[in-house]
């Protein structure tokens, strides 16, 4: 079984799949603690739409798909954080408008664009066996990034995310601290989207940090649960996806939502065993 | 100077006006009631207070040293879906504006103090989730307290709460103002649980703000004024009791 392990990551493809797979998954996993938490779980579907239309742009005026990405991510997150304020549209209404924007003007662009058939593919699906070692670079660099700022205002993002009117009251700029979250999302998304689509993105984002907040109410165990899952997830979906012959993006996406599927019911049974008696006068 | 003072302020939202006129002021030191039913502004009117809100006229100024607030809000707003313990919380505000850590330091000594002090130690190492609606009040109390202020808000704290729990909470309240001289700005539908506690009262009717010192607002005259209704208030045993005189039924016993 280790020979088998050391041959498949002897491959540069599969290393660098890993290592998108380990930083980006890792990434999206500790951020996607806070989109459930925030419930913004639809602004995390929409913003791999709109990232998307900034891969499709970088397509059609054929630059750097990395650049299009986190252009498209950062403009998406100042967009729809702002929208909604002071209109008669709640800002779901602005959302579900940017995904249907994002998912139909990016197909627009990419069947107009000179582009070959396979970017076309790549672009919804994503190509993970085919990212390179600056794409590992950048979703670290992603990720050592996001870590510094929250670990350097972890107080002050947790207290404006919990409640920002009492915040406000308190002096603390909460726009400020939302424009960090959104932005590491946006930048988040972007890299690992340029590399790996939007389904492996927004399962990433979801999955693990759901495991996480299923099987604890520890806001550190939550945090290190979700990371480790998508970790994990990354390289169980990977190691899947080249032994089985399978798709690499979608293998992974599927495994970063395994965790949750065992996490729920098993939480359910460990809390039936240790309360007893209110399972029962819930069943009543 | 006043601590806070409300001139000829227009309250709303876009285009829509809520208050209108608002006149009043709050002393250093005071406890001062803000009475409306649901929906007339009077969180709206808080928020104005806080700044969360602005005026579309009118001025609204506090001290030139504007005094270190604790806002308590309605408990809907806490969204218990965050995995915080009591005592987190607490921490978690102190850390917001001292700077540290959340996890992995020694716990500040104001946050055993405070939980203390609304006496909720024993429910320090709850989750948020696990809380009543009257435990979850007391906690946003303790977490307003954490941060030293001299005037304390509080919009609807004893909504929802049954007659014992909101008289306690109440008392707990009125200790704090005296024992901590604490300014209290505090919003409620519940006119009668303010007397003997309340030194000034804003009551709010069809958009109006009407305030005063407690002695002159609750009288017949004036209640029956405000609400255009015939209104009574009358002393038993040493109490200050208020009724509509429609409820009074002729040969009744």
């Amino acid at each position: 079984m280790i020979s088998t392990l050391l041959e498949m990551y002897s491959f540069p493809f599969m290393q660098n799949a890993l290592l998108v797979g380990v930083f980006g998954g890792g990434l999206l996993a500790f951020l996607g603690v806070f989109v459930h938490l925030r419930r913004i779980v639809f602004l995390g579907a929409a913003l791999p739409q709109i990232v998307g239309t900034g891969i499709a742009l970088a397509v059609f005026f054929s630059v750097s798909l990395l650049w299009g990405a986190v252009l498209g991510g950062l403009a998406g997150v100042l967009t729809l954080s702002f929208a909604g304020r002071n209109s008669h549209l709640p800002p779901d209404g602005w959302i579900g408008l940017a995904f249907a924007a994002g998912s139909s003007v990016a197909i627009v662009l990419v069947a107009l664009s000179p582009a070959p058939d396979g970017t076309v593919l790549r672009f919804f699906t994503g190509d993970i066996l085919g990212t390179s070692r600056a794409d590992a670079g950048w979703a670290l660099v992603a990720a050592v990034v996001v870590a510094l700022l929250f670990r350097l205002f972890w107080s002050k993002i947790v207290i404006t995310g919990f409640d920002p009117v009492m915040s406000a009251t308190l002096g603390l700029r909460v726009h400020l601290w939302d424009a960090v979250v959104f932005v590491s999302l946006g930048s988040g998304l972007a890299v690992v989207m340029n590399t790996a689509g939007g389904m492996l993105a927004f399962s990433m984002l979801v999955g693990p940090a759901a495991a996480g907040l299923v099987l604890s109410r520890s806001f550190p165990v939550i945090i290190v649960t979700a990371v480790i899952t998508g970790i994990l997830a990354s390289f169980c979906g990977l190691t899947a996806s080249f032994l089985f012959d399978l798709p690499g993006g979608p293998t992974m996406a599927a495994a970063a939502l395994t965790p949750i599927v065992i996490a729920w019911p098993l939480k359910r049974c460990l809390s039936r065993r240790r309360h007893p008696a209110a399972e029962s006068e819930q069943g009543a | 100077m006043e601590l806070l003072q409300f001139e000829g302020v227009d309250l709303g939202y876009g285009r829509d006006v809520v208050l209108r006129g608002v006149n009043m002021r709050v002393g250093r030191g005071d406890f001062f009631g803000l009475v409306g039913p649901n929906g007339s502004g009077k969180s709206t009117l808080l928020k104005a207070m806080l700044g969360l809100v602005k005026s579309q006229a009118g001025e609204i100024r506090w001290h030139p040293r504007v005094p270190k607030r604790g806002y308590v809000p309605q408990r809907e707003q806490i969204d218990p879906i965050w995995p915080m313990r009591v005592r987190d919380l607490l921490r978690l505000t102190l850390c917001s504006l001292r700077g540290g850590r959340l996890f992995g330091e020694r716990e500040p000594a104001a946050v055993p103090a405070t939980m203390e002090m609304i006496e909720i130690e024993h429910l320090a190492n709850q989750t948020l989730d696990t809380l009543s609606g009257g435990e979850m009040q007391r906690v946003l109390l303790a977490r307003a307290l954490i941060v030293e202020p001299e005037v304390l808000l509080l919009d609807e704290p004893t909504a929802a709460m049954d007659l014992v729990a909101s008289q306690k909470y109440l008392s707990v309240i009125t200790r704090l103002h005296h024992e901590c001289d604490v300014t209290v700005i505090i919003v409620t539908h519940d006119l009668p649980s303010l007397i003997g506690r309340a030194h000034r009262l804003g009551i709010i009717q069809h958009g109006h703000v009407h305030s005063g010192l407690a002695g002159e607002m609750l009288t017949s005259e004036k209640l029956s004024d405000i609400y255009k209704e015939p209104m009574m208030v009358k002393k038993l045993d040493g109490h200050t009791v208020i009724f509509r005189q429609a409820e009074i039924v002729p040969g009744a016993r």
